[in-house]
């Protein structure tokens, strides 16, 4: 069996909504709801969801700036509730985020050396001339000019600013990289540069990676294993090959489907959107039964009522669908 | 609804243009002296109810083009040079009174952001009904059937409960399909849609996409619409008009452009798109570089230092935009005329 870094089971966040002047509880948001998977090593998986998913606050909950309301978070075998403080710091060494905003992500008033040494000297390397060693190693790395070490953030373009991101990232040489849409807020043009930075450095450093996107194009070359969430559940589950030859839940068919491409415009292929008209539900109020049957076209009474579960209808590819 | 404006429709090949964009160059002046060519030599035409997608990266001078067409483009920027006519009327040298009756009622631009489009103090019929009366006086019934009809129009059935509601209690999706309801309430001419999608989740970007293709098909309304994504484009316009740093780089209807880019840079942007379709290959091909710095372009093509083909001459001189076949326009010293896209992509 494959070795895993990261594996979650059965990870739940609510969030209470308090209302009046007693703060009665009026209502439960369940964002992240029974979420479970795992990450195996060098491996990365890609986790596809629109917004307002939980994608983002499952994130929140690995790296521990949220609170876990129900669920296990075990890293490299060991349990994170059994963890000590100790042990818990050097779990923070060995997995970094990067997010989606670039700018909000670095400090303002720090030029981009101090941003890179932050991290080391709160690891409590003391020596300087080493940690100026390691910064311009990584800059050179994510093909940064380490003459860039005396800029702010506002002097860099957005595509330089994910790269110094990247290698705050790095400096600590991470085990985990968890990506929130990294590339989504850059221009189109760089997307394709910043993803195969990631996939070098991930080659290079035996990184395993935890890749966050809204579209399934983008993950198409990343990831090894994707997995689906809509409105804090897993939908559907499967390795990278399944999902883009056998996908079977309706929603991923969607995903994959709706997104326009240059394809559909040569062929000239129109809009078939198997989807019916509306949102994606709130969460603070889910749908009965299964969570996508007010969109889905498949759908009929027995979806409305009865909560789908999880079936295995090839080795390590899940759905959650009635219809399967 | 009545079409008061001057109809003297131009002419062009037997076909009819509505919009007509001649050298149009919109600078900023910052108070450092520099001088941000936002917008520097922009030529392009729109035929009546075709749509026209503007694609470009960030600070290619997309927005900007839209806003120097709806004259909003806010100080220290200004409109130096350039035509536009519209109708064949220059709206240039319109009286701002007379321009306040064209925007919204015969142009109107959708925003990116429809959170901030909307006032969120007043509920949706309200602004509907300001909307309205900006241009026309009418009692409230009579707006309210015109307000049934554009909703019906974006695929909105139940708009009575809709129009009590305040901005804030609808999901970003539905609020950008109210926001387009809005802007055709006089079934304008043209409808610019200022990157229309790109704040939305995948499913709700393909709905708003198809709201738009409904409203084109219904009303006949032409629509130019500036995006980022080379997907979007592709399925929704008939023609595409590539910007980088302020300048039209290739300009050409959608299925050539597509299987026969001619520019290094339309090239590098195709190639890089992430596919769906693609086999599962090592690495995307992409862009090498950064996108320019607006202060500082280099002299000379200002895609040159990115571009795979440059030779000599495109880092001394600008290339103009010629017509290289009929309907297709491109500003390169060396453009690839051989290249294909299924050659190189698996599309």
């Amino acid at each position: 069996m494959e070795e895993s870094i990261l594996e979650i089971r059965n990870l739940k966040k609510h969030y209470p909504i308090r209302k009046g002047l007693f703060n009665k509880l009026v209502a439960t948001k369940y964002v992240v709801d029974g979420v479970s998977f795992k990450i195996n090593k060098g491996e990365t998986l890609a986790l596809v969801g629109e917004s307002g998913c939980g994608k983002s606050v499952l994130l929140r909950l690995l790296v521990g700036l949220e609170n876990l309301t129900e669920g296990e978070i075990i890293f490299a075998g060991k349990k994170l509730s059994e963890m000590t403080a100790l042990e818990r710091k050097l779990l923070q060494q060995k997995q970094q985020l990067i997010f989606q905003d670039s700018l909000g992500a670095l400090h303002p008033r720090f030029i981009v050396q101090e941003s890179l040494e932050e991290p080391l000297i709160i690891n409590g390397m003391k020596d300087k001339n080493k940690r100026l060693q390691i910064i311009h190693e990584t800059m050179n790395k994510v093909g940064l000019d380490p003459k860039y070490c005396t800029r702010y953030p506002h002097e860099l373009s957005g595509g330089q600013r994910q790269r110094v991101n990247i290698a705050r990232a790095l400096v600590e040489r991470p085990e985990l990289i968890l990506a929130d849409e990294p590339i989504s807020a850059l221009d189109v043009s760089l997307q394709a540069q910043v993803l195969n930075l990631l996939m070098d450095l991930q080659e290079e450093y035996n990184l395993s990676m935890l890749f966050v996107a809204h579209d399934l194009a983008v993950v198409r070359q990343i990831a090894n294993h994707i997995v689906i969430m809509y409105c804090g559940k897993i939908l559907e589950s499967a390795s990278s090959a399944e999902i883009y030859e056998n996908a079977k839940h309706p929603y991923t068919n969607v995903l994959l489907k709706s997104a326009p491409s240059i394809k559909k415009g040569i062929s000239d292929e129109g809009f078939n959107l198997d989807l019916k008209v509306g949102d994606t539900p709130d969460p603070a109020n889910p749908p009965t039964g299964c969570l996508f049957h007010t969109r889905c076209m498949e759908a009929d009474e027995y979806c409305m009522r009865e909560i789908p579960h999880n079936k295995e209808i090839a080795p390590g590819h899940f759905v959650c669908c009635h219809k399967i | 609804m009545e079409k008061k404006s001057i109809k003297v429709s131009e002419q062009n090949n037997g076909k009819d243009v509505l919009l007509k964009v001649k050298d149009l160059k919109t600078h900023f002046f910052l108070p450092s002296g520099q001088i941000v060519k936002a917008v520097d030599g922009v030529t392009f035409s729109l035929e009546k109810g075709k749509v026209l997608g503007i694609i470009g990266e960030s600070g290619s001078g997309k927005s900007v083009t839209s806003r120097s067409i709806m004259r909003i483009v806010e100080a220290p920027g200004k409109i130096i040079n350039g035509e536009i006519l519209f109708k064949g009327e220059n709206l240039l040298t319109l009286p701002e009174s007379e321009m306040a009756k064209i925007r919204g009622r015969r142009i109107s631009l959708i925003f990116q952001d429809p959170t901030t489009s909307f006032n969120p103090y007043m509920t949706i019929g309200q602004q509907l009904i300001e909307a309205y009366r900006v241009h026309e006086k009418e009692s409230e019934n009579k707006i309210k059937e015109i307000i049934a009809q554009v909703f019906k129009l974006v695929g909105i059935s139940d708009y009575e409960d809709i129009v009590k509601r305040y901005p804030c209690e609808f999901s970003a999706g539905f609020r950008q399909r109210i926001f387009i309801a809005m802007s055709m309430i006089f079934t304008p001419d043209l409808l610019i849609a200022d990157e229309p999608t790109t704040s939305l989740g995948i499913t709700i970007q393909a709905e708003i996409i198809e709201a738009l293709n409904d409203v084109k098909e219904r009303t006949g309304t032409s629509v130019i619409i500036i995006t980022h994504d080379f997907g979007v484009v592709s399925q929704f316009s008939d023609d595409i008009f590539v910007m980088y740093a302020g300048r039209c780089v290739e300009s050409s209807p959608k299925k050539e452009l597509l299987l026969n880019p001619m520019h290094p840079y339309t090239i590098g942007l195709i190639r890089s798109v992430p596919l769906l379709e693609a086999r599962k290959t090592k690495r995307l091909k992409s862009i090498p570089g950064f996108p320019p710095d607006m202060m500082n372009l280099p002299i000379g093509c200002a895609f040159s230092n990115r571009c795979e083909f440059a030779q000599d001459i495109c880092f001394e001189k600008v290339p103009d935009l010629v017509e290289i076949r009929p309907n297709r326009k491109i500003a390169c010293h060396y453009p690839q005329i051989n290249y294909q896209t299924n050659q190189d992509t698996q599309i």
